[in-house]
């Protein structure tokens, strides 16, 4: 199908970081009482703690560096107060963690909603040309980055930033000639970091993209393991193995080795934090400018500062990465859903069931017209049996009366009301559709059957089955209609899910149908079954059907050949054939 | 259990190992250096000796350094190297596996242990030698400075450590399955999704948007619960170590000044021991998320060698004594014969049931029935992927389990159903790593039919889309076909080789073998009446019985559903319009 330009335009977009932080934050205001304590929280445990180590200091000096010079009273209330403000700091961050999880969960799951609602709003053509995996892969992959930086980067970066800076105003209160060593080590160790992380970033997504090729390697023939024995080549597709494998090791190996840098790089900013400031820290200590517990207060203060600046550090790059993440969900947001109906649009009523195309040019892109000047009308009740080779428009006749598309030109009308100003939700109710491509969803075989009309009775729900030849089955089956299908029916077979989908078109009485044979991957016998099925459905409809089977095609009351959009012949069966045109070559090639 | 792949590389570990020890062991003495400086040196008051000892420190801190940079990436080369090797290894065994053995563990459960599984090793690998060396280092050698200091203040951590690690532990423990359980209910959340994107126009066309959007908050608020639920129970786990951490200092520093006061410590030490203090919380910290990584690398391994370990299958043995040379076709031995075949896959029901012919050189057996009626079956079995419970076949008079499977195996070219493509080159996916020349390639793709649908598209050089999705059924199809033909196979197996293809194109088909194979001896499964009516003997199967067998005139007679089939495939009935794209 044709490709839009959609897709380019999210690439292209310009990523303004300002932009989607406002929109970010616009989603937590939705929190922000819980965010905003949350963040009064991290602030003050922050400022709680940075007072440890100078009471840890103070409780040293207490002890005195003589005999019996010890104060006792001060000794112990000091480390008492040490431990207030490390014990402190610990509970307010418990409950930190706390609200700032339970609020970053509410957003994102409120984020996680407007974008799944979204994508059931979009018109078929932007899900016609999009890749599920991709739409998923928004709202669980990306969403999550999103919820990581909710809930740890903002008050991951408030915690450093306070760390940092309150270590150095103690520091600096306590002896401002030694901290000079941290006004050299501290824009050092930044300047450092961020070179690191900018050296590493791509190596690590390099990475990643060579162990992904190669999960998709393994997939990709692992599944074709039988065929591969049958042709005896397991060496040579092991061999071909090995180069992946190499490639993904040697990523992994490049990545590592640069990596192998960052933790004892940490490490030595601690420890020459320390070496320097037990060196500095003596010598005034010599002179008698610096106790002892200033000393320890110092070196205490010192091997809080590594840490956080390294975090900070990756936690902006990976606030990049999520702001990307939002980005990506914010531009699918921001696609417009199916347009609403005209204000006076008609609600379709009692209808008979005649359609008409007037004059229909349709084209997915302008390249290439799909449909072309295509009239045609059917009556009440008549079985319509749309013919031709793939590509030729059949599928794309459905999309229009459905509405999934709009035509370009021309239009389409139903008992005489144009289509266009008709609420959609009414038109499609009056059509029932049996597609080829069966689509049924994780529950019971009931609700399955009862999709379009939840409030049927079992009774209802039965007598459809039956219609559709697939009661004795579900009766079969230890827990009949209460049966879970799973994982997109594995449990059925191609036939049985597509009596169930009949089963389903049944219930919902319509005056029009919509129906797409499907004859592959169903042996013979199911076949019969299936047809026969699928005439009770037809039956008292008008039926629009894609036919494949020669028994419809005979039995239709109106035949349209379908090549490139156009319709090339139609009439009945037997008149096609007496004009021994197209339809009756075709008909030679197939049957004859 | 995979200790065979660690062996070759034991010496580099030893020296990584030392190496990392040594690096650590600079660490971990700095606060004792510092306790020094303040107790021993300051109090003689000589500038140049503390200087001298600040440069000791200094230089502690950078051989550190480098140190276990080094060591780190000698451990980053171990782990990859022998990654590689349990990867390769594993694969190749996985490609040998016998198709019960892969029935068995599944081909999604295979994928996991070559990906994920060997990344848990990997890490686990990598995290023993750097993290693992470091955090046991750190906290022994922390611990021990800690006594030499002061054995007195020392006992403080031993009353410490066990509540410290029963805290970890029992947080953890009752953690991580939570966090699994978030696994599950993204996996349902995901699900919904997939099926909504799906189904998106049956539930446009039946306005269950809102009821769609209603089952979504369902799944989508259970996610969250789970995820609040893990975060919630983990959030204690830092508070509570931090306060375990602190108290302790706090008993360091107040039994400190009682014994400064007494002389029993001096004041340095307890600088230093605060030093230690930290470093072994740390390191306690470490060692447990090893022990982590360790839980889940064991799992992992043991997942690895199940595959790796596996012994050949019954089916894969051969008995070097009965084997047998392939004798040369004879006209009047049968090529392949079934003899009171019977075979079960999960030894339950009888998925084949006493099934027997002769199919003489050049002849072609057509297999129809119902799907699951055993048709593909018989191929599986003639290709010996599965070994049959009682009978016999026979391939020129031979039992083919007497004959060599490189031997067997070479005289076959098949298509199965829904078989392989995988993303490449059309030539690369029709040679199929033989050593074929471009015009045999060529010359297959004639007969397949697929010469004019791939001259359209860059002819051989066309690269697929891994499974083939960028072709139509009908063209993949021929493609197979082509792979099939390319060998100049002996014996042809196609297994609903040919029903996407439109009727002419594959009469034209059909044509091509007859008039290029005539010597090839096929067998057919098909649920086309066309496909096989020319073929010597037809077997028409019903849950594993043969319940025809016979010439396609002698069938239309003597079998009902087979003319039930021939009749709505031909003239009158309901046959199938189906197009393939090269026909339109």
């Amino acid at each position: 199908m044709a490709v839009l330009p959609e897709r380019d335009r999210d690439k292209e977009q310009p990523k303004n970081y300002r932009v989607i932080f406002r929109r970010l934050l616009s989603y937590m205001k939705l929190e922000k009482w819980r965010f905003l304590l949350g963040m009064a929280l991290v602030v003050t445990a922050n400022l709680i703690a940075i007072w440890g180590p100078r009471f840890a200091g103070e409780a040293i000096d207490a002890m005195g560096i003589a005999l019996g010079e010890t104060n006792f009273l001060l000794a112990i209330t000091r480390s008492l107060l040490m431990l207030a403000a490390y014990g402190g700091a610990a509970v307010l961050n418990f409950f930190m963690v706390r609200l700032v999880v339970r609020a970053a969960q509410n957003v994102v799951e409120r984020m996680r909603q407007d974008t799944f609602d979204k994508i059931v709003e979009l018109p078929i053509s932007y899900i016609d040309t999009h890749q599920a995996g991709d739409l998923v892969s928004r709202i669980s992959y990306d969403l999550d980055l999103v919820s990581q930086s909710m809930t740890h980067d903002f008050v991951q970066i408030a915690a450093s930033s306070i760390t940092v800076v309150g270590s150095l105003i103690m520091m600096m209160r306590i002896s401002f000639s030694l901290s000079l060593i941290f006004l050299v080590i501290l824009p050092a160790t930044v300047i450092f970091t961020i070179y690191r992380v900018r050296k590493t970033r791509p190596l690590f997504r390099a990475r990643s993209k060579k162990l992904g090729e190669m999960n998709g390697y393994v997939e990709e023939i692992l599944f074709g393991q039988k065929t591969i024995q049958a042709y005896d080549k397991e060496e040579f597709f092991a061999d071909e193995f090995g180069e992946v494998n190499s490639d993904s090791i040697n990523a992994y190996y490049k990545a590592d080795y640069q990596a192998a840098l960052n933790g004892p790089s940490v490490s030595l900013i601690s420890n020459l934090s320390l070496a320097l400031v037990s060196l500095f820290g003596s010598l005034l200590f010599l002179q008698g400018r610096f106790s002892i517990g200033n000393l320890s207060s110092f070196i205490l203060y010192s091997r809080r500062f590594s840490g956080p600046i390294n975090e900070v550090a990756n936690i902006f790059a990976d606030l990049q990465s999520s702001l990307s993440a939002a980005n990506r969900v914010f531009m699918l947001l921001e696609q417009p859903s199916e347009p609403a109906d005209n204000d006076d649009a008609h609600i379709l009523t009692d209808t008979r069931g005649e359609v008409e195309f007037k004059d229909v040019s349709f084209s997915y892109n302008p390249e290439e017209a799909v449909i072309k000047n295509f009239s045609f009308t059917a009556k009440p009740g008549q079985l319509v049996a749309i013919v031709g080779p793939t590509g030729a428009g059949k599928t794309t006749i459905i999309n229009l009366l459905m509405r999934f598309y709009d035509p370009q030109e021309g239009e389409i009308l139903i008992d005489g009301y144009p289509i266009r100003n008709l609420s959609r939700k009414s038109l499609r109710r009056s059509f029932a559709m049996v597609l080829q491509d069966t689509w049924l969803f994780s529950g019971t075989i009931r609700e399955n059957i009862a999709y379009g009309r939840p409030d049927a009775s079992l009774d209802e729900v039965k007598q459809a089955a039956e219609a559709a030849h697939i009661d004795d089955f579900i009766d079969s089956l230890p827990q009949g209609y209460d049966t879970m299908l799973t994982d997109e029916a594995s449990n059925l077979s191609q036939g049985q899910k597509q009596l169930l989908t009949i089963a389903r078109a049944m219930l919902l009485d319509t005056p029009m149908l919509i129906l797409d044979e499907a004859t592959s991957n169903v042996d013979s016998h199911t076949e019969i079954i299936v047809q026969d099925a699928m005439n009770n459905l037809i039956e008292g409809r008008t039926s629009f059907v894609i036919a494949h089977r020669l028994s419809t095609i005979q039995n239709a009351d109106h035949i349209l050949l379908l090549v490139d959009g156009e319709i090339a012949e139609e009439g009945t069966h037997d008149e096609l054939l007496s004009k021994e045109g197209a339809y009756y070559n075709l008909y030679q090639s197939q049957f004859a | 259990m995979l200790k065979s792949y660690v062996k070759p590389h034991i010496s580099k570990i030893i020296v990584n190992a030392i190496v990392k020890m040594s690096g650590t062991v600079l660490e971990v003495v700095l606060p004792t250096i510092l306790a020094y400086i303040i107790n021993q040196v300051v109090p003689t008051r000589q500038v140049n000796s503390i200087i001298n000892w600040g440069l000791v420190m200094v230089a502690c801190a950078l051989g550190a350094w480098y140190l276990n940079v080094k060591a780190n990436r000698m451990a980053s080369k171990t782990a990859a190297m022998t990654i590689k090797d349990i990867r390769h290894d594993l694969f190749t065994r996985s490609l040998g596996l016998s198709a019960r053995q892969i029935d068995r563990l599944t081909v999604s459960s295979l994928e996991s242990r070559l990906t994920s599984d060997t990344y848990a090793i990997h890490r686990f690998l990598g995290a023993t030698l750097r993290m693992g060396i470091r955090s046991s280092m750190l906290f022994l050698g922390g611990v021990v400075f800690c006594f030499i200091l002061s054995w007195r203040l020392a006992l403080v951590l031993l009353v410490l450590i066990p509540p410290l690690l029963v805290v970890v532990r029992y947080i953890l423990k009752r953690g991580i399955p939570l966090y699994r359980q978030v696994q599950v209910r993204v996996d349902d959340m995901v699900q919904v999704i997939r099926e909504n994107i799906r189904g998106i126009k049956v539930s446009k066309a039946l306005d269950t948007t809102e009821y769609e959007k209603d089952r979504y908050a369902v799944a989508n608020r259970d996610v969250k619960d789970a995820e609040v639920a893990a975060a919630y129970r983990m959030s204690a786990l830092s508070p509570l170590v931090n306060i375990i951490l602190y108290s302790g200092l706090a008993v360091v520093l107040i039994l400190g000044a009682n014994l400064v006061n007494v002389g029993l410590v001096q004041t340095g030490t307890i600088l230093a021991f605060m030093s230690y203090f930290i470093q072994i919380t740390n390191s306690l910290l470490g060692l447990n998320r090893m022990f982590n990584i360790y839980n889940r690398a064991s799992a992992s391994a043991s997942r690895i060698s199940e595959v790796l370990e596996m012994p050949l299958d019954i089916n894969q043995k051969q008995d070097e004594t009965y084997l047998r040379a392939l004798p040369d076709p004879h006209p009047s031995v049968p090529e392949v014969e079934f003899r009171n075949v019977s075979f079960s896959y999960l030894g339950k029901k009888l998925n084949l049931e006493d099934v027997s012919f002769k199919l003489y050189p050049g002849d072609t057996l057509g297999i129809m029935g119902a799907t699951g009626s055993g048709k593909s079956t018989i191929i599986r079995l003639l290709l010996r992927q599965y070994d049959v419970n009682s009978g016999e076949i026979l391939l020129r008079g031979v039992n083919i389990k007497n004959l060599h499977s490189e031997e067997l195996l070479s005289l076959f070219g098949s298509v199965f159903q829904n078989d392989f493509l995988y993303s490449g080159t059309a030539r690369e996916n029709i040679a199929f790593g033989r050593d074929l020349t471009e015009e045999e390639i060529i010359e297959a793709t004639k007969h397949a039919q697929a010469y004019d649908f791939l001259n359209k598209k860059h002819g051989l050089d066309f690269i697929l889309a891994s499974k083939g999705v960028n072709l139509s059924g009908g063209q993949k199809q021929r493609l197979l076909l082509s792979r099939a033909l390319a060998g100049d196979p002996t014996i042809l197996l196609l297994d609903d080789s040919s029903s996407a293809l439109d009727f002419r194109t594959e009469a034209n088909l059909r044509q091509a073998i007859r008039a290029n194979f005539s010597n090839a001896t096929s067998i057919v499964i098909t649920q086309r009446v066309s496909s096989v009516r020319a073929a010597r003997e037809i077997i028409f199967l019903d849950e594993g019985r043969v319940i025809a067998q016979g010439t396609h005139e002698e069938l239309l007679q003597n079998c009902q559903p087979y003319r039930e089939i021939a009749e709505m495939q031909t003239r009158e009935g309901g046959g199938s319009l189906d197009y393939d794209m090269s026909y339109a």
